[in-house]
């Protein structure tokens, strides 16, 4: 009997009349409302250079709406960058440049003309360490809304939902004056994910939300995180793979600087297409 | 460079062990037919007696599997690896219940009943054990051209199910005063048949460890 390689089989070769592929073979985790595919943000022939370095090569796929992406990959394959240029971080940095498009509600958000302050109101930001200002709770919030000289009643009520949103309000009501930094590590991180959404952004990119909490801190923001996607669509860089395999609806894998698969989490956890996904997700990488 | 090799070596061992309690059942059912065939008491008593053996087999591969699951969060092949492992365990102790259960109609038909066994029992056992050992291989090797034949193979038993189900059908209108024995016979037929089935769906869930989707072989 010839070994066949697995990876080299035609499909044909399986649907003979008595090997008849079972009907219900796609793996659905979830079966909630928010199970839609509508895509609000494309990223097309997207390149991004430090200098002569691509860091990012030539990527194309779809962000969907309501839906947690995860980027993963070995350090340095571009993840954290790619999330970056999503809402223009990359712009600070002197010598990065982009090629190729990002095309966010009918604009290419990579065009230099797009207000980069508008756009990071729409695309907000969390970051890998808990970054609270040394301020009161409630400043957290209010600082960017006051500079936005929103009325005095709307910030109260936006102080409120922001932090009810994060799931940070029943514990910190009764101390909004006091400051952030008194806050646990998983508390602070959920503090920047209230002051992201204060500005009522419609994407949130996490790089590395969880990566400085303990476990339990960890399942809190992971429980807000699909919480948030009924009202957010969210990207998040993650080495964690657990963590992508249980937060994430699609994931895409990169490997220095190329997208070597993107797709449902649910089968690229279970079916990889490509075997560099198949032994990066399995530890195997070598 | 190889990583996580002591996972790998836990896979390999965890798979021996599926392959030995695949041989186990072989065995089971060919000692069982034989004794069929011979009346022989004895050996029908210790395959009875025997059979916790294969529950106490299949729930250590199940108890290793969920352990390295719980341990190692395996994903994409390794999951499946382990899956399979515990489904197609369940499927071998099942196949090695369905020789005890022959055993059993051996001990009801005692060393002097009156009729002969029908010929194509035997065929239906060679064909089955036949069926183990290319599922066997086609699990070792994580091979999935075994499919088709597996396919053809389970369609011969169940002709020969077919054929001697009639034949004995036939026999109880012109002995009716021994059909309580022509229908322990009827079921050992019964159990090869469904021992196939199992070795079937062996090789469904191999077809599922390799591919990563389902397939039905027995359509």
């Amino acid at each position: 009997m010839p070994k066949l390689d697995k990876r080299t089989i035609n499909e044909q070769e399986y649907d003979k009349p008595n090997m008849k592929k079972r009907e219900s073979k796609e793996i659905r985790t979830e079966s909630s409302e928010f199970n839609t595919t509508e895509t609000l943000m494309n990223l097309k022939n997207l390149s991004v250079y430090y200098a002569d370095n691509q860091a990012v090569k030539n990527i194309d796929m779809p962000i969907e709406k309501n839906k947690v992406t995860a980027f993963i990959g070995p350090s340095g394959c571009g993840k954290s960058t790619l999330l970056r240029t999503i809402n223009r971080m990359n712009d600070q940095i002197s010598v990065a440049r982009y090629e190729g498009e990002i095309n966010y509600d009918g604009l290419n958000i990579l065009r230099k003309e797009v207000d980069v302050v508008t756009l990071r109101k729409e695309i907000g930001m969390v970051f890998q360490e808990p970054n609270p200002f040394p301020k009161p709770i409630k400043q957290n919030i209010t600082h960017a809304l006051k500079f936005m000289k929103k009325p005095k009643n709307e910030i109260e009520e936006i102080v409120e939902s922001s932090l009810k949103q994060a799931a940070l309000w029943e514990e910190t009501k009764d101390r909004l004056n006091n400051s952030a930094l008194s806050l646990s590590g998983g508390q602070q991180q959920r503090l920047c994910i209230a002051r992201a959404l204060a500005l009522k952004p419609k994407v949130l990119l996490l790089d590395e939300p969880t990566s400085a909490l303990d476990p339990i801190s960890s399942a809190k923001v992971e429980d807000l995180i699909m919480e948030l996607k009924k009202h957010y669509t969210i990207a998040v860089v993650t080495h964690n793979m657990e963590q992508a395999a249980r937060i994430s609806d699609n994931t895409a894998f990169m490997y220095n600087g190329d997208l070597i698969e993107f797709g449902e989490t649910s089968r690229l956890f279970t079916n990889p297409r490509e075997k560099r996904t198949e032994d990066y997700i399995s530890g195997k990488f070598s | 460079m190889q990583t996580r090799r002591f996972f790998n070596e836990e896979l390999q061992k965890l798979k021996l062990d599926v392959e030995e309690l695949a041989e186990d059942t072989k065995v089971v059912l060919g000692t069982a037919v034989d004794a069929l065939y011979n009346s022989d008491l004895t050996t029908a008593e210790n395959i009875i007696a025997n059979d916790y053996v294969y529950n106490e087999k299949e729930q250590r591969i199940n108890d290793a599997a969920m352990i390295m699951i719980a341990k190692q969060q395996p994903v994409a092949s390794d999951l499946r690896r382990l899956i399979i492992a515990i489904k197609i365990s369940t499927d071998l102790e099942r196949m090695a219940d369905h020789g005890k259960n022959i055993a059993k109609a051996t001990l009801f038909l005692g060393d002097d009943h009156p009729i002969s066994i029908h010929p194509s029992i035997k065929e239906m056992m060679k064909i089955a054990i036949e069926m183990v050992d290319i599922a066997i291989k086609g699990y070792h090797l994580e091979d999935i051209s075994f499919a088709r034949l597996l396919a053809q193979k389970d369609d011969q038993v169940d002709n020969l199910y077919g054929q001697v189900t009639k034949d004995l059908l036939e026999l109880t209108a012109t002995n009716p005063d021994q059909i309580q024995y022509i229908m322990q016979t009827a079921y050992t037929s019964r159990y090869i048949e469904r021992f196939a089935d199992h070795i079937t769906n062996i090789g469904e869930s191999i077809l599922y460890l390799v591919k990563g989707v389902s397939y039905d072989l027995n359509e």
